[in-house]
């Protein structure tokens, strides 16, 4: 039995991972997420190998979808790709079951330029956030507490961390290069200079390691990517297949999962059990999401999957704000976040806007703090949303315009 | 896989973050309440039963009148944050041990309604609401309010006013020490000052209280007092007897730093206490009232929006 079950806060960001990376469970059943991606192009009852392409995304720098075992699509939603594994029933009696290709292997050492960004986007991996910079940060930092795996995947996958080093550097074309760990940490990365950064939580933020490392409060001809970025690029390099797998910090354990694998497999696996009234939470304590049921699948850039027990913390509520302030002197965007959320609370969203909502890190450390436990988090975000669906849409008009 | 039972298992789903530092309005309301206790507890020590009569009047009376405000208004009653309790019992603090049942009643009712429910309960107060309640009494009922003229039967001496009448020399002839364990005359939660510093460090260690507005507050008394006293050193007292005098400690400790009143940036934080902290000395040199403390944090509290202009840069904004 692992203790996931995490009740008392911390914001230390160096791992607690106790030994290497184990493998995560062999699911039956899979449910590969969807974000935007088109599902003409999969039919119910195909069968499918590894690697197989499941759903394209219109945008020519997100990541494609693809089947991470053998097995037959038995369902198709907005939201996500189910695959059984086994084959499908044969289309007469007495004939072979029918059964996919295999995928072939795709050589990314010989591509560069748009070309490798092209096959990496048919591999899966999403390039939109890699444009060219003169400065490449990695951050080598663990992204929230409860996610343990950074430390653990520089040291003990280095060949493939460094073989996706090399595909960034194609990518970016820096002229310089750092490696951001945290204080405490003994993990290097060649060809970066390595720089520690104080290993407590919202510190490995990209905004707040960019300033450590430059100095300013300014993401301008500066990349970030992240050690399980590189791992997953670096992956994909290695083997040429598609991105089919993630590793999960679970506790003081982390498991290499297959992407859609159910997390009540995962917990399954790792002998965890969630009560009923618990959060089960994939993606970290301060940012991540609760899900509603286990059947839903781990998906390629979740790194931690906990349990919250019910009671643990005070729920949250829908009184008034207070003022007592606690958002604003905890915030790393120096914003005052209690405005802001009220703003949005009463749909000023113009007012949030002058108040800089843009410039929040979605840290999530107003909520933290609150007083009366209001959903800050979920408002500002929220408040984005709307303003970023307002600023596109009058831009569209613009154009329409002339 | 999932078997029968974890798939029909019904969790909670919630905004994250799904951690929270675990501090509730209700658990700082409670132990704020439990941190002015040592100064009740003095206060019944040197007025005897009166004090205790005065405070737990003034409690009952501001949670009734707060779930009289919930139930007018037709919504949930918020008595259960304990808020109304510290109101009234902070309220009762500016109080002289003397004062009459009516008059209790009518400036805990006037806290909780004037000072708080008009402007929609807990978080639309502009003002602090024990001092709303405070000041309304004593522009009303001048001599009830006045300790030195309702406390009789008593050998405590209000340091203030003797400083006011009789001149720095009386003022002098109640030492420090005594003003420090609240052996002077005044209102009777608002004079211990060593029971209330105890109540702010309890609060400060718990980390319920941050201590800039305190802080600012007392170096604003001491900044004005030092320069009043550099204008004059045989009219002015020296800063620590502005700090031992009258309600300067409940006012820096417990109602600048109410959360509504005070402003949020730490710059403002700081200009706000400092503005408390001189205007009580200017107060208590030019004014009519003898302690200034109650109209400084109104006053303060007045310039808090205006305050809270004074706000660091944005997060990459040049």
């Amino acid at each position: 039995m692992i203790a996931v079950t995490m009740t008392k806060p911390t914001f230390d960001l160096l791992s607690n991972i106790s030994g290497a990376v184990q493998d995560g469970p062999e699911p039956a059943v899979v449910q590969v997420p969807l974000r935007g991606h088109s599902t003409k192009t999969i039919k119910k009852r195909v069968p499918v190998a590894p690697g197989t392409l499941v759903a394209e995304h219109p945008d020519p720098a997100v990541g494609d979808v693809h089947s991470p075992i053998w097995g037959v699509v038995t369902d198709v939603t907005e939201t996500a790709v189910t695959i059984t594994a086994g084959s499908a029933p044969p289309a007469k009696e007495g004939e072979e079951p029918p059964r996919a290709a295999p995928v072939a292997p795709v050589d990314i050492a010989s591509l560069a330029g748009e070309d490798l960004k092209d096959a990496l986007k048919t591999l899966g991996i999403s390039t939109r956030p890699f444009g060219k910079a003169s400065t490449l940060i990695v951050n080598g930092l663990n992204p929230e507490p409860a996610t343990g795996i950074a430390e653990l995947l520089l040291s003990d996958f280095r060949q493939t961390i460094e073989k996706g080093f090399s595909v960034f550097e194609e990518l970016v074309e820096p002229s310089e290069t750092f490696l951001a760990v945290a204080e405490g940490s003994f993990v290097s990365l060649e060809g970066g200079a390595v720089k520690t950064v104080p290993a407590t939580y919202p510190n490995s933020l990209n905004p707040l390691v960019i300033k450590a490392l430059t100095g300013k409060e300014s993401a301008r001809d500066v990349t970030v990517v992240s050690v399980m970025e590189l791992f997953a690029v670096g992956r994909v390099a290695e083997t040429g297949m598609p991105l089919t797998e993630t590793v999960l910090t679970l506790g003081e354990a982390a498991f290499r999962v297959k992407v859609g694998t159910p997390l009540a497999a995962v917990l399954e696996h790792a002998g965890v059990t969630a009560a009923p009234l618990d959060r089960v939470v994939v993606g970290g304590p301060m940012r991540g999401r609760a899900v509603p049921s286990l059947e839903a699948g781990v998906s390629k850039d979740d790194y931690s999957l906990l349990v919250v027990p019910h009671g643990a913390f005070p729920m949250v509520t829908d009184r008034a704000c207070i003022n007592c302030g606690e958002c604003t002197l905890v915030c790393p965007s120096r914003i005052m976040p209690g405005f802001v959320a009220r703003y949005v609370e009463f749909k000023m969203y113009g007012k949030a806007g002058e108040f800089r909502i843009d410039t929040c890190m979605d840290c999530g450390l107003c909520g933290y703090v609150c007083t009366v436990r209001r959903p800050m988090l979920q408002l500002i975000r929220l408040g984005k949303e709307v303003l970023e669906i307002k600023s596109s849409t009058l831009a569209s008009c613009r154009l329409q315009g002339g | 896989m999932a078997n029968e039972a974890t798939a029909n298992t019904l969790f909670t789903v919630a905004a994250p973050p799904h951690w929270h530092n675990g501090r509730t309005v209700t658990l700082v309301m409670v132990e704020t309440i439990l941190a002015l206790l040592p100064a009740a507890a003095m206060a019944v020590y040197y007025y005897g039963f009166p004090a205790l009569r005065v405070m737990a009047l003034s409690c009952a009376t501001a949670v009734a009148a707060e779930a009289l405000c919930c139930k007018a208004m037709g919504r949930e009653s918020s008595i259960d944050d304990f808020h109304a309790v510290l109101v009234g019992l902070l309220f009762s603090f500016l109080l002289p041990a003397t004062a009459p049942w009516w008059l209790v009643m009518v400036g805990a009712t006037a806290s909780i309604v004037v000072g708080k429910m008009l402007f929609g309960g807990l978080g639309g107060n502009p003002l602090c609401p024990p001092i709303v309640g405070w000041t309304i009494l004593a522009i009303s009922w001048k001599t009830l309010m006045d300790p030195d003229a309702s406390v009789l039967n008593t050998d405590l001496v209000n340091p203030l006013s003797q400083l006011k009448y009789m001149g720095l020399l009386a003022a002098q002839k109640v030492n420090f020490a005594d003003m420090f364990v609240g052996r002077q005359l005044g209102p009777l939660g608002g004079v211990q000052v060593a029971a209330l510093f105890a109540g702010g460090a309890y609060l400060a260690a718990r980390g319920h209280l941050k201590l800039t507005i305190p802080f600012s507050f007392l170096i604003g008394v001491f900044l004005a007092a030092e320069f009043f006293m550099a204008k004059d050193v045989y009219v002015h007292p020296s800063p620590i007897f502005h700090v031992f005098a009258g309600s300067t400690v409940l006012g820096a400790f417990f109602l600048a730093v109410d959360p509504n009143s005070s402003p949020v940036n730490k710059a403002a934080m700081v200009l706000f206490g400092l503005t408390c902290g001189i205007m009580t000395v200017i107060i208590r040199v030019y004014g009519i009232y003898m302690d200034g403390v109650p109209f400084a944090i109104l006053l303060a509290n007045l310039f808090t929006p205006m305050f809270d202009l004074i706000k660091p840069k944005p997060f990459g904004v040049r």
